[in-house]
C-alpha cells in the first residue's frame, strides 16, 4: 500500500518575496516527480524548504520520513568533501542509514565516555574510582571497540554495495577532487543510495552527465524507488522528465501545475 | 533589430574610467594616508632614517660574526651525551622551547578546535557563537609574554607557566583563524549533511574537519612555528626555553652569542615551514598539478608548452 511522504499545505517558498505561492501538493512512497521550470523561477529554493533548510513563508511542509537519515538531499554544486576520498563521501550517507548503525553507533559513543569518565575518575583518586575504572574500565574498553568493528564492518558493506551500484569500486581510495565531474555526481548518488532514505531530494543531478553517466545513475535510483523510496528531481530535459517520472511539476509565474504522465 | 547599449553621462563615463584604475587609486590613497600619519607621529624627522643606518652598520660590527661556541657543551654538569652539541646551551634551549611550543599548540589545538566548531557562525545559533567570540577575544586580547608573566606570578619560573601562557594564547588565536576558515567553506556539504538529520557533532567531525582540513593544518603549522618563535620571548621573563638563555646573554651583552641563537631559531623556523608544506600536501591540490618552472617561466610561450607539457608546440599550430 501507498504511503504519503511529503504534503505541502498552502506553502509558500522564497527568501523575503514569495518566489512560488500556494503550494498543495503530496508525494507518494514509490513516486518519481520531475519538477521543471525556467532557471531563477525558485525550483532550488522549493527543494530546500522541502528538506528543511529554507523556512517556508506560509503555509506547512510535513514530512512523514524517519527524522533521521529519512530524507537524502543531492544538491546542485553536489556538497561533496573534495579532499576526501570516495569512500569516505560515501560513507557519510551510511552514518545516518540504518537503525543497527545508529544502535552501534550509541553503543560505541556510550562505552567511550564511560572509559573516559572512569579514566578521569581514576586519574584524581575519586573516592571509587580506582577501582570502578579496574572493575569496569577493561569491559568498557572491549565494548567499545566491538562496537566499532560492527559498525566499521556494517558501513564496509554498505559503502561497497553503493559503490558497485554506480560503478565506483575503482576509485575507493581517490581524492573526489580527481575525478571528472561525470564520476563526482555518481558518488554524490553513492552518498544518497548508502543512506537509503525514503525521500530522495536531487537538484539537476542528471545534468552535465553524458549518456553512459546518465543509465548508471538512473539505474542506481530505480533500484532505490523500486524499494519504496521516492524522488523529487529538478530536471530540465523535459522528454526524460516525462520519461522517468509519475508525474510533473511545472513552476511558472509563480505557481506550480502537476501534470500526472500516463504508464506507457 | 540589434539594440545598442544606453549611452551613459559624462559623469557616468568619467566614474567608469575611474573605476578601472579602482586598485591603484585605493593603494595610493592608501599610502598617502599611511604616510601623512607617520609624519604626524614622527613629527617630520625623516632625517631619523638615514642617521638610524649609521647605528645599524655599528651595532652589526659589534654584534657580528656571530659566536657559534653556543654549540659546545657547557662546562658543567659534566656532559654524558656521546656529541658535545646535545649538552650546549643551543640545543637544550632550542629543545626546551620546541617542546614547550609542541605541547602548547597540541593543547591549544585541541580547544580552540572545540571553541571554534561553537563559535562559527554556520554551525552554532547566535546566542552561542557571539558569547564564545567574547571568550576566545579575550583570551587572545592578551600577548602571551603578559599570560607568561601572569603565569611566572601565579606558578614561579619554569616551563609550566610558558606552557600554560602559550596554550591560552593559542586557544584564542587559533580559535579565530579555525572559526573563520569554518564560516568559509562552501555551504553545499552542509547543507546535503544536515538534511540528512545528522547531528552537530558528526557534521563537525564528518563533514567540517575534513572539509577545512587544509586550513587547519596550515594554521596549527604556523601556531608551532608561532610559539617556537614566541617560545623564546617569554624565556626573557623567566618562562623557560632559549629565550632564558638570550636574555641572559643580553644581560651581558654578548650580542656575538645572542646572533648565533637568532639564527638557530630562523634555521628551526624554516624547518617547520618545510615539515608544513609537505604535511598540507595531503589535504590540497598541489600535487595533482604541474608548477610552472623558473625555466619556463623565462622561455617563450611555445618553447615553455613544449618542456612543460612535453607536446610539440609546432604540431599544435
Amino acid at each position: 500500500m501507498k504511503q504519503t511522504l511529503l504534503k505541502l499545505k498552502d506553502l509558500d517558498v522564497g527568501y523575503s518575496e514569495p518566489l512560488i505561492k500556494d503550494i498543495n501538493l503530496t508525494v507518494q512512497s514509490g513516486e518519481v516527480i520531475a519538477i521543471t521550470g525556467p532557471s531563477g523561477i525558485g525550483k532550488t529554493t522549493l527543494l530546500r524548504t522541502i528538506s528543511g533548510l529554507v523556512r517556508p513563508l506560509k503555509g506547512t511542509v510535513e514530512l512523514q520520513v524517519e527524522k533521521r537519515g529519512g530524507l537524502g538531499y543531492i544538491p546542485q554544486k553536489l556538497g561533496l568533501i573534495r579532499h576526501a576520498s570516495v569512500e569516505h563521501n560515501i560513507a557519510l550517507g551510511s552514518i545516518s542509514s540504518s537503525e543497527k548503525m545508529q544502535m552501534f553507533s550509541r553503543i560505541r559513543s556510550a562505552a567511550v565516555l564511560g572509559f573516559i569518565l572512569s579514566l578521569f575518575l581514576s586519574f584524581f583518586q575519586y573516592p571509587f574510582g580506582g577501582p570502578l575504572f579496574f572493575l569496569c574500565g577493561p569491559g568498557i574498553l572491549i565494548t567499545s571497540v566491538l562496537s566499532q568493528r560492527l559498525l566499521h564492518q556494517q558501513k564496509q558493506t554498505i559503502v561497497w554495495n553503493a559503490m558497485k551500484a554506480v560503478r565506483l569500486s575503482d576509485k575507493q581510495h581517490e581524492p573526489v577532487r580527481r575525478l571528472s565531474g561525470g564520476q563526482q555526481r555518481r558518488v554524490a548518488t553513492a552518498r544518497t543510495l548508502a543512506q537509503s532514505p525514503s525521500l530522495i531530494v536531487a537538484d539537476e543531478f542528471l545534468s552535465e552527465l553524458d549518456d553512459t553517466n546518465v543509465t548508471i545513475v538512473i539505474e542506481a535510483m530505480l533500484n532505490i524507488i523500486k524499494s519504496g523510496s521516492s524522488l523529487i528531481m529538478v530536471e530540465h530535459n523535459l522528454a526524460r522528465a516525462k520519461q522517468l517520472a509519475n508525474r510533473i511539476w511545472t513552476v511558472e509565474n509563480g505557481t506550480i501545475t502537476e501534470e500526472v504522465i500516463e504508464d506507457e | 533589430m540589434s539594440e545598442s547599449p544606453k549611452p551613459l553621462s559624462p559623469f557616468h563615463s568619467a566614474l567608469r574610467f575611474m573605476k578601472s584604475f579602482q586598485v591603484l587609486v585605493i593603494l595610493t590613497s592608501l599610502t598617502g594616508l599611511a604616510f601623512l600619519v607617520m609624519d604626524g607621529m614622527i613629527n617630520g624627522q625623516w632625517d631619523l632614517m638615514t642617521s638610524g643606518w649609521n647605528n645599524v652598520k655599528i651595532f652589526l660590527s659589534e654584534t657580528g660574526p656571530p659566536n657559534w661556541s653556543v654549540l659546545e657543551a657547557r662546562s658543567y654538569p659534566t656532559c654524558e651525551e656521546r656529541y658535545d652539541v646535545f649538552c650546549s646551551i643551543a640545543y637544550i634551549g632550542m629543545l626546551e622551547t620546541i617542546k614547550i611550543a609542541f605541547v602548547s599548540t597540541v593543547f591549544g589545538f585541541i580547544g580552540a578546535i572545540l571553541l571554534s566548531s561553537l563559535a562559527a557562525r554556520n554551525l552554532s545559533p547566535v546566542w552561542l557563537s557571539v558569547s564564545i567570540r567574547i571568550l576566545l577575544a579575550a583570551m587572545r586580547s592578551l600577548p602571551s609574554l603578559l599570560w607568561a608573566i601572569l603565569f611566572v606570578i601565579v606558578l614561579g619560573l619554569g616551563p609550566l607557566p610558558g606552557i600554560l601562557a602559550m596554550t591560552f594564547y593559542t586557544i584564542g588565536y587559533l580559535g579565530k583563524l579555525q572559526y573563520e576558515a569554518i564560516e568559509g567553506m562552501e555551504s553545499a556539504p552542509l547543507e546535503a549533511s544536515r538534511a540528512t538529520g545528522m547531528s552537530r557533532p558528526e557534521v563537525f567531525t564528518n563533514v567540517v574537519v575534513p572539509e577545512t582540513s587544509n586550513h587547519l593544518l596550515s594554521q596549527m603549522m604556523f601556531m608551532f612555528e608561532y610559539n617556537v618563535r614566541h617560545g623564546s620571548v617569554i624565556g626573557i621573563v623567566g618562562a623557560g626555553g632559549i629565550g632564558y638563555y638570550i636574555n641572559n646573554y643580553l644581560q651581558f651583552q654578548m650580542y656575538d652569542k645572542v646572533f648565533s641563537l637568532l639564527i638557530i631559531i630562523f634555521l628551526v623556523v624554516v624547518i617547520i615551514d618545510f615539515i608544513s608544506m609537505g604535511v598540507r600536501s595531503f589535504v590540497n591540490e598541489k600535487g595533482d598539478v604541474r608548477r610552472p618552472s623558473w625555466l619556463t617561466v623565462m622561455l617563450p610561450g611555445k618553447k615553455a608548452a613544449q618542456i612543460h607539457h612535453g607536446v610539440d608546440a609546432e604540431d599544435e599550430d
